[in-house]
């Protein structure tokens, strides 16, 4: 399948990927009104370890840990593979943020999880991460 | 075409159906459903009390899972396993297979006690019918008694909050979720809950008197409906009696094999190996019935495959109060308090062996992946793993191809 790769050499720590996600998941097509004065949660995070900085997102993992401990039905695999959260489903119990090996899903405000789902579930269609690193750090590709 | 038949119907049986299907497409799977119902999601079960989700929600991959994934489901109970012969006898009927895999989980335990037969409304939590019955009686008002204040207790008072304020909850033990927590993790628990939840711990229940629970101390506490939730036992039966070994739970090898031919066991039923601990154990919990249903779906459908990995952790949430712990809290003990939280880490000979965190659980699961993969601490701080940890914990060879693609758990 297709999946988000980092080329963390490539990164230059500059956090607009986050504020690209954010704004792809807000559900409101002006980046202003859906970013302006509002506390951003991405699904994508750029961290560091101090000497380099790097984007972590969902892996979308070919054994997904996430949704073997999901007591709710919540997560699942669509049929391209990737791994996608029904919130609708959702109870809040964070066994997937208990398992998962990268700290890719959390448990948002509302109370439900939510973590990447590659933008399949929004209107962009394809990763807006990938479409506006400016160094092209993040890709969208097969293996 | 190779015939496996499933017995049970629960999450170890999802596991195996999955497990089965992604090595044998052209598999003849029969499951046989003891419940008589469709599969769905036991720990959903004070979710729907609480009105959290709804009836229709318990069955977590539909209600037409077994035909979406083309498995014969039987609706009824294995009498009994003819290994000679390869055949399981249920509801009268004889189901002849390849590979067999008991998934008969656990059970509830009802100890003897004095009384309990006068008592007019009581009831155990562990299946769908068990909470539908307690919600009946629930919408007739009343108070409640719940002895045992473990997960299955507290979650079911979680429910039952929903229905009624007047509520108490006993346990011999002096904290509450006394198997899942620490003696500090359990009393900030306790602390947290005391004004929501009437516990009475370190209470000893003597015999019960029509609707009354007299307890060691002479206490006596007067209810309506009794919610007895004093552990799991698992159901072994079926294999103990043709000669399997068992100790509590049915013994596995890491192929979740028993050391009867072509019949694996995997789930609450089973002792089987766990990581931290290197020896085998009952684990009773909802991702270890999966991952080893899996794993025996896979050896059974010819693919070998071990489980090495299993480890017990538990993620809730109990009246806001989020709860989250994996491994053993054993070794050296690292502890920090960040606002209302409380963290702590365990570890010995320089790799984790536990933690234990109340509140904030974010990417707790970089800890359990520690853990899971006896990974060393090395530089990091146990203090800093706590605060706040990330993927930039993670050995850079190892995040470098975690996250650029040629490395996969
Ligand atoms: C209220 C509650 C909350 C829980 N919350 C969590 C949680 O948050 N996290 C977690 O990890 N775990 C949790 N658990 C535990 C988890 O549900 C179990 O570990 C899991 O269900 C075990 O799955 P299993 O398939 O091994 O067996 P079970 O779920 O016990 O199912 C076994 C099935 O086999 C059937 N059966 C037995 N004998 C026969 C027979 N002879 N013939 C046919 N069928 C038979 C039974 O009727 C039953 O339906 C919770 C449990 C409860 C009750
Ligand atoms: S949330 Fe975590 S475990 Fe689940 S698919 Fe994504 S990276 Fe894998
Ligand atoms: S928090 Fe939601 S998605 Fe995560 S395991 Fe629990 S029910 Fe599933």
């Amino acid at each position: 399948m297709k999946k988000i790769y980092v080329k963390e050499e490539w990164c230059l720590g500059c956090h607009l990927c986050e504020f690209e996600c954010a704004y792809a998941n807000s559900g409101i097509g002006n980046i202003v009104l859906a970013l302006k004065d509002k506390e951003i949660d991405p699904n994508v995070k750029v961290l560091s370890d101090g000497k380099i900085t790097f984007a972590v997102s969902c892996r979308h993992c070919d054994e997904p840990l996430c949704i073997s401990a999901c007591i709710s039905g919540a997560l699942s695999k669509d049929e391209t593979g990737a791994v996608m959260v029904d919130k609708s489903k959702c109870v809040g119990c964070g066994s997937c943020v208990m398992v998962c090996p990268y700290g890719a899903v959390r448990i948002t405000k509302e109370g439900t999880a939510n973590k990447c789902q590659l933008c399949m579930n929004n209107s962009c269609g394809e990763p807006l991460c990938v479409k506006k690193c400016p160094n092209g750090a993040i890709v969208y590709e097969e293996k | 075409m190779k015939k496996y038949v499933l017995i049970g119907g629960s999450i170890a049986t999802k596991g195996a159906i999955e497990g089965i299907l992604s090595v044998d497409k052209s598999a003849d799977i029969t499951v046989i459903c003891g419940e008589k119902r469709p599969l769905y999601s036991r720990p959903l079960i004070s979710y729907a009390l609480e009105k959290k989700t709804t009836d229709e929600k318990m069955f977590f991959h539909g209600e037409d899972y077994y035909e979406k994934k083309g498995v014969k489901a039987v609706y009824g109970v294995a009498e009994k396993v003819d290994p000679e012969e390869k055949v399981v006898i249920a509801e009268g009927k004889e189901y002849p297979y390849d590979e067999l895999l008991v998934a008969t989980g656990s059970k509830p335990f009802v100890p003897p006690i004095k009384g309990l037969e006068s008592v007019t409304k009581k009831h155990t939590f562990y299946t769908m019918d068990d909470m539908l019955a307690l919600r009946a009686d629930l919408e007739k008002g009343g108070k409640v008694l719940i002895v045992g204040a473990g997960l299955i207790g507290m979650k079911c008072a979680e429910g039952v909050k929903e229905y009624t304020d007047d509520i108490v909850i006993a346990d011999m033990a002096p904290r509450p979720l006394p198997a899942a927590t620490t003696p500090e993790a359990g009393a900030i628990v306790q602390e947290r809950l005391s004004s929501i939840i009437d516990f009475r711990l370190n209470a000893a229940l003597d015999h019960f008197d029509g609707n009354k629970a007299v307890f060691g101390s002479g206490e006596e506490i007067e209810f309506d409906i009794l919610v007895l939730a004093l552990g799991v036992r698992p159901q072994v039966g079926l294999l103990k009696e043709i000669g399997a070994e068992v100790n509590r739970g049915i013994i596995v090898n890491e192929k979740m094999q028993t050391n009867l031919p072509h019949i694996y066991a995997a789930g609450d039923v089973v002792e089987s190996y766990e990581a931290v601990g290197e020896s085998k154990r009952l684990l009773q919990l909802f991702p270890s019935a999966y991952l080893g249903g899996k794993t025996a779906g896979k050896n059974m459908a010819g693919e070998e495959c071990v489980f090495l990995t299993d480890i017990p952790m538990n993620a809730t949430n109990l009246f806001g109060v989020r709860i989250t712990s994996a491994g053993l809290f054993v070794g050296e003990k690292t502890e920090v308090t960040v606002g209302e939280d409380y963290r702590a880490l365990y570890a010995e000979g320089g790799v984790i062996k536990g933690f234990i965190l109340i509140g904030d659980s974010t990417r707790a699961g970089i800890l359990t992946d520690f853990i899971r993969k006896k990974r060393p601490i090395g530089e990091s701080d146990t203090k800093e793993l706590l605060a706040g940890r990330d993927l930039s914990v993670y050995p850079a060879d190892e995040r470098r191809a975690a996250l650029g693609g040629k490395y996969e758990i």
